[in-house]
């Protein structure tokens, strides 16, 4: 019985217990050792040779050193309190809007409904990466060459286009759930027993579509982690600034140690130092994988399978 | 008939005018201030450039621009072929992979769905890292060039694009393949036929594969856009000269806008050609 049950849920406690002690981590990280990473500049070899960082994952170091000498595990751990807590800070808003716009579409004439489909049909279509990219990328070259706009004002822009370019395809799935609800038997029995249209949405429709948004919230968490990752790849770190890699290109620091930004920063070392990138890679992996382990579950238990 | 067809058309106009909004939003925000006049500026620009009206030309200093319309098919053809020849290898390998799954006896299936379900968590990424970086292994151990790696000069790299983007779409409709295909040995003619005496896999053959293939070759539709970001991506790390590099040198709205319609308007007639050929029962899977 006992493992039974382990085996159903063994693997959605693990990733929620993942997630969980990897944001503690991150917090207390900040709180008790004031978010310091340790830096190991120079090292002396066995033989008395020193040597100088990139060091290679070892003993010492879990997960190996970047450039600089900082403990790659130790970065990576910092800044998973930004990557998690702004992914899901996007998946909330576009979960939370494409909700109640799914809600009022349901009262919009089908006419006009048809057409809105229309207008918006590219946006489930066109390379949500590309489209992601070219915007922010292009928004925020027109002011690097003056005075940079403040951090939270950039980074605000960047969590609005992720969120706007995302809503009206998740608005569209929440307005057909809606829909599939309200076609229900114990609708139409609350319509004739004369429950008014307030009624309906908070006694009924809103109880039902909440599983839904349950599924959608954790699916847009995987996704938005996919494209940071994309745009980390790209050069392109949370907050927008840009970074042109190359031999002689200016070299920006990911300021908060977040994850996308560690890519983007390092991505240039993936054939000399492949375990550079490849660590902030490997925690956006885990975190899907954690995720995507969470979302079948809940799905198990809901009946509700993902959009998309 | 001229009816449907005439909506059809509108509906076509509509979405074209979504995505010229959508592809003047870098003029919205101008040093992050809203910028209306900006941005209907750049609306008005681009219908003109459409309408033929202002010529199209992209190339950033003033005296030095090209026209685009010749120059970006040829980028758009790199693009497409890369995309059309991974999807047909996914298709492929995903349909001789699912042959296997479900000739198998059902232990070994449960090992391949647990594979499959941590392969599903690993970013594509990954992947296109991966095959970089075992082809340069297999160069720096044996000093044997297998693939090209990325595309410099002349020297095109074709095989590891395709690659790279076949395995997570391959991915993609095996997952499919295996929910579909289950569900459909479940049905009463499979039944049949296995009483019958039909081998299972002259059954799968000759019955489920074609009640299924379909349907799951028009779902793509739903990850296409997952797809054609993961086509930017492999086109940048390879340095494919395809749509995206077209985009990344170019960025004013009007290109980017003329990119992305060339990229919406085939894959938006192709499927609304195989929804006008193909019946409904097959699109759906009966």
């Amino acid at each position: 019985m006992m493992w039974k049950r382990w085996r159903r849920d063994g693997g959605a406690i693990l990733s929620g217990l993942f997630l969980l002690l990897l944001v503690l981590a991150s917090v207390g990280n900040t709180f008790w050792n004031d978010g310091d990473v340790s830096q190991t500049v120079l090292l002396k070899g066995e033989d008395g040779t020193i040597l100088a960082p990139p060091f290679p994952p070892s003993k010492e170091f879990l997960l190996g050193t970047d450039e600089k000498g900082y403990d790659l595990l130790g970065r990576a751990i910092e800044g998973a309190k930004w990557s998690i807590g702004i992914t899901v800070l996007i998946a909330f808003l576009r979960t939370f809007f494409a909700f109640w716009i799914g809600m009022v579409m349901t009262y919009v004439p089908r006419w006009l409904y048809a057409k809105l489909e229309a207008l918006f049909d590219s946006f489930s279509i066109l390379p949500l990466t590309m489209v992601a990219f070219v915007i922010l990328e292009s928004v925020l070259l027109i002011s690097s060459g003056t005075t940079p706009v403040p951090f939270y004002k950039r980074a605000g822009f960047e969590v609005l286009i992720l969120v706007i370019l995302v809503l009206p395809p998740l608005s569209f799935y929440m307005a057909k759930e809606t829909k599939r609800i309200k076609e229900r038997e114990f609708m139409d029995a609350a319509r004739v027993l004369g429950g008014s249209e307030r009624h309906q949405i908070w006694r009924h429709i809103i109880p039902h579509l909440l599983p839904v948004s349950g599924v959608v919230f954790i699916q847009q968490f995987v996704q938005t982690l996919i494209i940071f990752l994309h745009l980390g790849v790209l050069g392109l770190f949370f907050g927008g600034t840009m970074v042109f890699m190359g031999p002689n290109g200016p070299e920006i620091e990911s300021i908060s140690q977040e994850w996308s930004g560690l890519i983007g920063a390092n991505f240039r070392y993936i054939v000399s130092h492949p375990w550079i990138p490849l660590v902030p890679i490997g925690f956006y992996t885990a975190t899907i994988i954690a995720a995507q382990t969470l979302l079948k579950r809940i799905e198990g238990k809901t009946g509700t399978r993902s959009p998309l | 008939m001229v009816k449907h067809l005439s909506s059809k058309l509108f509906n076509l106009l509509l979405s074209l005018f979504g995505i010229i909004l959508l592809g003047s939003i870098p003029a919205l925000f101008d040093k992050m201030n809203l910028s209306f006049s900006g941005y209907i500026r750049s609306i008005k620009g681009v219908i003109l450039v459409l309408v033929g009206l202002k010529p199209a030309v992209y190339g950033g200093m003033a005296g030095l621009e090209k026209p685009i319309f010749p120059q970006v098919f040829v980028h758009m053809g790199e693009s497409g072929l890369i995309l059309f020849l991974s999807l047909l290898a996914a298709l492929a390998v995903a349909l001789f992979i699912v042959f296997v799954y479900f000739l198998l006896p059902g232990w070994s299936r449960k090992g391949i769905a647990f594979g499959l379900r941590v392969l599903d968590g690993i970013p594509d990424i990954l992947f296109m890292i991966g095959t970089q970086l075992l082809v340069i292994y297999v160069f720096k151990e044996t000093g044997l060039n297998v693939a090209n790696v990325a595309t410099v000069q002349g020297e095109r790299a074709v095989l590891l694009p395709v690659v790279s983007l076949a395995i997570p779409t391959m991915l993609m409709f095996l997952k499919l393949l295996i929910l579909r295909f289950g569900q459909e040995i479940e049905k009463d003619y499979v039944v049949l036929a296995r009483a019958k005496g039909v081998s299972p896999p002259a059954i799968l053959n000759h019955h489920v594969l074609r009640n299924v293939v379909v349907s799951t070759v028009y779902y793509i539709r739903h990850h296409l856009w997952f797809i054609l970001s993961n086509l930017y991506l492999v086109e940048v790390l390879f340095n494919v000269p395809g749509i995206s590099w077209f985009i990344k040198d170019y960025p004013t709205t009007e290109v980017f806008t003329v990119a992305l319609l060339l990229i919406y308007v085939p894959l938006y007639l192709s499927f609304h050609l195989f929804e006008w050929a193909v019946p409904g029962e097959w699109r759906h899977g009966g």
